[in-house]
């Protein structure tokens, strides 16, 4: 186990080393610079603010420089906003994000687990059928279709939420956000969630324990729901990417001031260095939940635990 | 050993039939798998049982239905002299202790996430058999019956070879101190160096614990060695029943002898005296089994009255059956 998760650990540096790196380089090789928005610049301005941020060095010190600002954790200035660094404005937005994200997280497990595990247990009845035709016309749909969706009928038609603003971030401002950004998770978790039981049920483990006379509701939650939840587990990652990724829209439909609205804004201004560290803030944060989920697994799954110990 | 002896189990009727439903939103039942079709036979204590018939004819299910693992469609099965498919859960629980299981999968059959001591002691715990040191003890012992080590018991199935791990299931089967078991293609799975080891050691347990083994395979010759008595299944019937020496040296039924002489018999004297027949086609699907015999499409005997009537398994000789209008050798 302990030489398991070295090895998690290890890789998780690597690729998030690898991941600063290719993303630092990319970024450079876009074209157009920082400041190439701002007309009419005098040449010694340009100059001026080029070294005022490290342009003008040589591009591997700026590399090196930066890969020693994210050890640090500093991000740098931001190019857009006057005093403000990287780290600020993650620091403002990233609590934002991240109760939605959590919530939105939580709210897939706490219907998606129960509802799939109801569908496989009701296997080809009309609640089954209901209930994964959902499922797969949700995941189906796109979350700015959903977003667009629960705001005309919930705010616009129904007038039962405020529509496209934040406000201080009471209830009634995030529940349509909430839905938006789980939707697809939900989906996927009920798909998962069934299909992985409808394996367990038919192995031959599960009638191993009924011939041993242990009572139904024992082998449903020990030998049944314990064994499907290793692959929605596995897919705790995959599934905070789509958080992230869906925070970019759904924070920009709902007027929600997070990092997933500030990522967009920071592509439109050309403002590099916070795209940059946004970046690579959400990869660390993909990789953070990716060693996660895989510590989470090894500890329900021993064919994981051992495999890899080899 | 003949049925002379009091029964230990009797079958009668089996019939398990699984819905076949169609429709959306709202599904219907269309049709049924009749994947046994009114099967009856007995077995009496310490008696081994052999089941063959080609993949599909009904073997598992019949192991399955009579185990109550499925509901069946109708039928009666009496454990000495008690009907159990009839009784509520809790009163059949004390049944499940009796009669148990070894499955043609070792990989499936043990669950991924428990240890070999796990998987052992929860069928103590269910029966209340043991607790404690006890309990360690008896998992021990049970390891040590299927030779298996006192060290194997904190390791997961993975971590074992086919064979280990069919020992394993044999392990857990014997835990509750059964005395019936169904083994259902038991070696099919391993390798064959493996094989004869595993089928020994259900020889010797059943030498040591006096138990009855209602044995599946899908060839003759693995079940001649080890069966008293032989049932041959075709399409969910019971075609011929007999001892399992006179079942080679007097096949009767034209299925049994296509079987027979697809398998190569160690022994010269049936070697030379059976037939070649060879099998052609398929089975029929067991969705619309044919009217008359079920065999009648695939049969070198067969004649009108085969179209039309459905032979019934009647008994020809003294403890041998066959379901056949014109049965051979008799
Ligand atoms: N749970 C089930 N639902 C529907 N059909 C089944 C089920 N189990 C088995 N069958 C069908 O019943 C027939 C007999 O299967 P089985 O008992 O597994 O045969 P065997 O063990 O002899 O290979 C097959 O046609 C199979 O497809
Ligand atoms: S009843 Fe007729 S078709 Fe069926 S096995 Fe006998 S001879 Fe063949
Ligand atoms: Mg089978």
């Amino acid at each position: 186990m302990a030489r398991y998760l070295m090895q998690r650990i290890i890789t998780m540096f690597l690729v998030a080393f690898f991941v600063v790196t290719a993303t630092f380089f990319l970024m450079r090789a876009l074209p157009g610079g920082p400041f190439s928005s701002e007309r009419n610049v005098p040449e010694a301005i340009l100059k001026n603010l080029e070294r005022r941020y490290n342009l003008d060095k040589p591009l591997h010190e700026q590399y090196l420089d930066y890969v020693k600002g994210v050890i640090v954790w500093d991000l740098g200035p931001s190019f857009k906003y006057k005093g403000l660094t990287v780290n600020d404005v993650i620091n403002r937005g990233f609590p934002i994000s991240a109760k939605l994200g959590g919530i939105s997280l939580l709210l897939s497990i706490v219907v998606g687990i129960p509802l799939g595990i109801l569908g496989a247990m009701n296997h080809n009845t009309i609640g089954d059928r209901a209930i994964s035709g959902g499922a797969i016309l949700t995941a189906a749909a796109p979350s700015f279709v959903i977003a667009g969706v629960l705001q005309y009928v919930f705010a616009y038609k129904l007038g039962w939420f405020p529509s496209a603003t934040w406000g201080g971030g009471q209830l009634r401002y995030i529940v349509l956000p909430i839905l938006a950004l789980s939707s697809y998770n939900l989906a996927w978790i009920v798909k998962l969630t069934r299909s992985s039981m409808l394996e367990v049920i038919n192995q031959d483990y599960v009638r191993t324990a009924r011939a041993k006379g242990l009572r139904e509701l024992v082998i449903v939650y020990r030998h049944m729901i314990k064994n499907a939840m290793v692959p929605v587990v596995a897919s705790l990652a995959p599934m905070t990417a789509s958080i992230l990724t869906g925070s970019f829209i759904v924070e920009n439909v709902f007027g929600i001031p997070g990092i997933g609205r500030e990522f967009v804004q920071s592509i439109t201004n050309r403002d590099y260095t916070v795209t940059l560290g946004m970046t690579v803030f959400f990869c660390l944060l993909l990789v953070g939940f990716t060693l996660i989920a895989d510590i989470v697994l090894a500890f329900i799954d021993p064919r994981v635990r051992l495999e890899k110990e080899g | 050993m003949t049925k002379q002896a009091t029964p230990l189990i009797e079958v009668k009727g089996l019939k398990m039939h699984f819905p076949i439903t169609r429709g959306f939103p709202v599904p219907r039942q269309v049709g049924a798998v009749q994947a046994v079709d009114d099967v009856s036979f007995a077995i009496a204590p310490g008696e081994t049982l052999g089941l063959v018939g080609e993949s599909g004819c009904g073997k598992t299910t019949v192991g399955r239905t009579l185990l109550r693992l499925y509901e069946p469609t109708a039928g009666e099965v009496y454990f000495e002299g008690q009907e159990i498919l009839h009784l509520s859960q809790s009163e059949f629980l004390p049944y499940r202790r009796k009669m148990q299981m070894i499955f043609q999968d070792p990989y499936a059959s043990l669950d991924p996430r428990m240890t070999a001591a796990d998987i052992i002691g929860e069928a103590l715990d269910i029966h209340n058999l043991a607790s404690g040191k006890e309990r360690m003890e008896r998992i021990y012992h049970l390891l040590d019956l299927v030779g298996l080590l006192p060290e194997h018991a904190n390791r997961f199935p993975h971590e074992f070879s086919g064979g280990q791990r069919q020992r394993i299931g044999i392990a857990r089967a014997l835990a509750v101190e059964p005395q019936f078991i169904v083994c259902d293609e038991p070696i099919s799975a391993l390798d064959v160096s493996i094989q004869a080891q595993v089928v020994n050691l259900l020889e010797d347990l059943q030498q040591q614990l006096g138990l009855a083994y209602l044995f599946i395979a899908h060839d003759l010759s693995m079940v001649k060695h080890i069966s008293h008595r032989i049932a041959v299944m075709y399409l969910g019937r019971i075609v011929e029943l007999a001892d399992s020496d006179r079942l080679y040296e007097r096949p009767m039924h034209p299925y049994t002898l296509a079987l027979l002489s697809a398998a190569p018999i160690p022994d010269p004297k049936v070697e030379t005296t059976r037939q070649r027949i060879l099998l052609e086609g398929d089975p029929p699907s067991p969705v619309n089994p044919p009217p008359g015999c079920r065999f009648q499409n695939r049969c070198a005997y067969a004649q009108e009255r085969c179209r039309t009537e459905d032979p019934k398994l009647t008994e020809v000789e003294d403890g041998h059956s066959v379901a056949c209008h014109f049965p051979v050798n008799a």
